[in-house]
């Protein structure tokens, strides 16, 4: 061709989308013949025939033969075909899809890959599993979208190969999909595989229906393996495998510091073993009346109470013995807890004045005073078992009767106690009395003196025997009138 | 590329700013150079000539007062059209006629007619057209997985859909104000363009004949078109209620011109689907649902996925290359700007009219039928 040919050529021809649009048209007009005048735009090179022909493409509905011109078209026109394929997410492209995904070319290679997302099924997951692991983001972002076939199934059976497993963990646990859970669960179960644990809890954080089936799974007996994976949920089948299962090693603890933590979950717990040993643990552990009165408060039953008199007879401790003296009336532990009180109030008794005192009266009789009635025997010395209705008192010394049993004149009381000795002693009681008193000592009468008076401690003595074990006293103390007092020590 | 109009909306694509989704705009891209800028006011198109100039360096663009000059350039691949409403669909068949792919702001057209002959031009001349209707692609994906939940069936079988705006049309003035002395710098006539010409009265705003929600409403009937599963479809009965545009599609789904009673989210350019067993709102700055569960769930593979691109204007670069249609595609925005503009038609009509989605016409109602197009002055006429 001549420079005059060039030039009259140039000015002759139309210019490139002027031929787009015939090219267009002639499709448009080609009938039957469509298809074939597409195959050849997209594999000849002429850029306006070829953009005619991606454009008509569009609306070409046969995409079996689409996806069979992949491997007759240049790498740039197939990369444009892969994304007409993918967005049409006919899966008949499959094959001749697969066939790109291996190509040398990374574009083309790359569009493949991401077309087999929407046109891909369980079949390329290895294929996307090993794509992805060689670092082709398109193969990561095509394992999110499969979605044909039981994908899921497909990538838990992939696991077994370990170069795989960050992919699949990765994809998995972003697909999050309750049907896949299952096997997910049972896999990691066997496995204990950490990665794949790691999958099982994204997924159940990720999606409240994908976490249903590790929910329904959790057992105390799988929480070990399966509270790593739902233990952040908030669902009352946590709830309970945590509190039983972070109960029970939080029951087995030795550490009083824990006693507040006990105390919550005997409050919180609905499982009634777990409830029970926390309320065991923390009466064993508390130190302290303020968590006594706490667990007082949760006791159920006569057993927590004893437990809870036990361990306040051990302290010494006021507020102890106020909180005993409150449950020496109930009908179920009223003796427990007279014991307790007794103990409290030995433990917090001044060493030389006996404070642990019960009390029975104001006994009177029509028409005699205090000095008759000093000779008038009366229920406690009977000893009538039931007839006698005992009454602690706090523990303190000189004990007012008046206090402990009302104003009154005219009358008598009685007082009893218990000392325990290690061994047979001797001993001197030292006593104080308004007014008169009588003394009985291991039941026999030791001493008595039938008088008005004002309290002199130690005014009286009296020598006993101490015998190994307990030991027995009570007192009959006269009431003329104003005070009402007495006090005992006992010296070794 | 070639830049016509370059205000404020196209001066955002051009250059970034606070409203827009691309940082930087495409002038900060690297797969686009600038070759013009197109405006009827003087001071806008050479201080944007000169900024770009000054951007990369050297003398490469030029400024001009009319864009056919620009479609007359062979070296420029693109135009993105950001002008005044009423001239969309002409500078978009002109374009498409020098050869050139195409994003264009919404409206895609002011008229039915004329989103049909941009349809028609787009498919001869095998161009590209991306509808500047983002939000299938910006906002965090938010509008693409509200219709992907809606179409998934989450909230249950799809009943009603609040498109928040109404119906929108056009109409040319029929009055005119007193002249007023014609600003220095500016095209009066090529800002009028296919409008009738009148004399200057100031006013040079870019919805100046717009009726209703001609401006917001394709952002709407766009999310609208895309939950309801219709983008190749359209209304079949329209009619209005306490003053909205209101329009039912084949399925039976209606759509109401007007917000969900109580709900916030929708304002921003957002719809409320609501169904069987529950209702989505998206805008742009929320997904929100009723029950609540139902937008935490994640989307499932085996769900519906559509079509999906991370942005906008790089859905439309990546098309220019690759020849594929983008994710706003001419037949998909004549079939949202048309729901928005049918509604305006009945609004302007105030009476229940039957709308043929496969012919394109209105059954047997020429005064409607009237209305699908509007006259441009020459030499505009498509």
């Amino acid at each position: 061709m001549n420079t005059l040919a060039i030039i009259l050529w140039l000015v002759a021809a139309p210019t490139e989308h002027i031929r787009c649009a015939e090219y267009v048209a002639r499709i448009n007009a080609a009938g039957e013949r469509a298809g074939a005048l597409i195959a050849d735009g997209l594999a000849g090179d002429d850029p306006a025939a070829q953009s005619a022909a991606m454009q008509a493409a569009h609306d070409f509905y046969d995409t079996r033969r689409l996806a069979a011109l992949l491997p007759t078209v240049s790498p740039p026109v197939q990369v444009a075909l892969l994304g007409l394929l993918a967005r049409r997410g006919d899966p008949v492209a499959m094959p001749s899809v697969v066939a790109l995904a291996r190509s040398a070319n990374t574009e083309v290679r790359a569009a493949a890959l991401r077309a087999l997302g929407p046109l891909g099924d369980a079949s390329v997951v290895r294929l996307l599993a090993e794509a992805a692991a060689n670092g082709e983001t398109a193969a990561r972002q095509a394992l999110l979208e499969l979605r044909r076939g039981d994908v899921g199934a497909a990538m838990v059976a992939e696991w077994a190969s370990p170069p795989l497993q960050k992919e699949l963990a990765r994809a998995l646990a972003q697909r999050a999909e309750p049907a896949t859970v299952g096997p997910m669960m049972k896999l990691y179960l066997e496995t204990g595989n950490e990665t794949l644990r790691e999958a099982l809890r994204q997924v159940c954080q990720r999606s409240r229906s994908a976490a249903e089936p590790v929910l329904a799974a959790l057992t105390e007996g799988n929480a070990g393996a399966l509270l790593p994976v739902c233990g952040g949920l908030v669902d009352p089948r946590v709830r309970v495998v945590l509190r039983r299962v972070g109960g029970r090693a939080l029951c087995g603890t030795k550490d009083p510091e824990l006693v507040p933590e006990l105390i919550e979950l005997a409050r919180v717990s609905d499982d009634a073993a777990v409830r029970a040993l926390a309320f065991r643990a923390a009466a064993r552990l508390s130190k302290g009346a303020a968590s006594f009165r706490q667990l007082l408060a949760l006791a159920k039953g006569p057993e927590e109470k004893r437990l809870v008199l036990a361990g306040l007879a051990a302290l010494r401790d006021a507020e102890a013995l106020k909180m005993a003296l409150s449950l020496c009336e109930d009908v179920e532990v009223g003796a427990e807890a007279a014991e307790a009180a007794r103990q409290l109030r030995e433990a917090l008794a001044k060493p030389e004045w006996l404070t642990n005192w019960e009390v029975a009266g104001p006994y009177r009789q029509e028409g005699k005073n205090f000095s008759q009635l000093f000779e008038i025997v009366f229920p406690p010395e009977t000893e009538e078992v039931g007839a006698v209705r005992w009454k602690v008192l706090p523990a303190e010394s000189p004990v007012d009767l008046q206090k402990a049993l009302g104003d009154g004149e005219q009358c008598v009381a009685y007082a009893r106690t218990r000392v325990l000795s290690d061994k047979e002693q001797p001993a001197r009681l030292e006593i104080g009395s308004d007014d008169g008193v009588k003394v009985w000592w291991n039941g026999q009468p030791v001493f008595a003196r039938n008088v008005a008076r004002l309290l002199t401690p130690g005014e009286e003595k009296v020598n006993v025997t101490l015998r190994p074990g307990v030991n027995t006293l009570m007192l009959k103390i006269t009431q003329n009138n104003l005070g009402w007092a007495f006090c005992v020590r006992l010296v070794k | 590329m070639g830049f016509i109009g370059v205000g404020g909306q196209g001066g955002g694509h051009l250059f970034g700013g606070a409203w827009t989704y691309l940082t930087g705009g495409y002038a900060a891209r690297r797969d686009v150079q600038v070759l013009a800028v197109c405006d009827v006011w003087r001071d806008r198109r050479e201080r944007a000539k000169q900024r770009l100039n000054q951007h990369y360096g050297r003398d490469v663009c030029e400024a001009y007062a009319d864009f056919r000059q620009v479609l007359e350039r062979a070296d420029i691949d693109a135009v993105l059209i950001a002008t005044p409403a009423h001239w969309h669909a002409v500078m978009s068949v002109r374009a498409v006629e020098a050869g050139k792919d195409v994003y264009c702001e919404k409206p895609t057209a002011v008229t039915i007619r004329e989103s049909q002959a941009v349809l028609a031009a787009v498919r001869q001349y095998a161009r590209i057209y991306q509808a500047g209707t983002q939000q299938r692609s910006e906002y965090g994906g938010r509008f693409r997985l509200a219709c992907e939940l809606v179409r998934s069936g989450r909230i249950g079988r799809l009943k009603e859909i609040y498109a928040w705006r109404d119906g929108g049309a056009i109409a040319w003035p029929k009055t005119f104000a007193p002249e007023k002395p014609l600003p220095d710098g500016f095209d009066w006539d090529l800002y009028l363009g296919p409008a009738p010409m009148f004399p200057f009265d100031g006013n040079t705003g870019p919805h100046r004949f717009d009726i209703g929600e001609l401006n917001w409403g394709q952002h709407h009937y766009d999310i609208v078109q895309w939950g309801a599963d219709a983008d190749a479809t359209g209304p079949v009965e329209l009619w209005v209620e306490n003053g909205r545009s209101c329009y039912r599609y084949a399925s039976g789904v209606t759509v109401y011109g007007r917000p969900y009673p109580g709900e916030k989210v929708g304002g921003n350019g957002g719809v409320c689907f609501v169904g069987e067993h529950g209702r989505i709102a998206v805008d742009r700055d929320a997904l929100v649902s009723e029950p609540p569960d139902i937008v935490r769930e994640p989307l499932r593979p085996v769900e519906v996925h559509l079509d999906r691109a991370d942005s906008h204007s790089g859905n439309f670069l990546d098309c220019v290359r690759s020849r594929l249609r983008p994710i706003c595609d001419i037949a998909i925005a004549h079939r949202s700007v048309s729901a928005l503009l049918l509604g305006g038609i009945v609004k302007q009509l105030q009476r229940p009219l039957q709308w043929d989605p496969a012919r394109e016409q209105f059954v047997g109602d020429d005064e409607a039928n009237a209305l699908l197009d509007i006259p441009h002055r020459p030499p505009w006429q498509l």
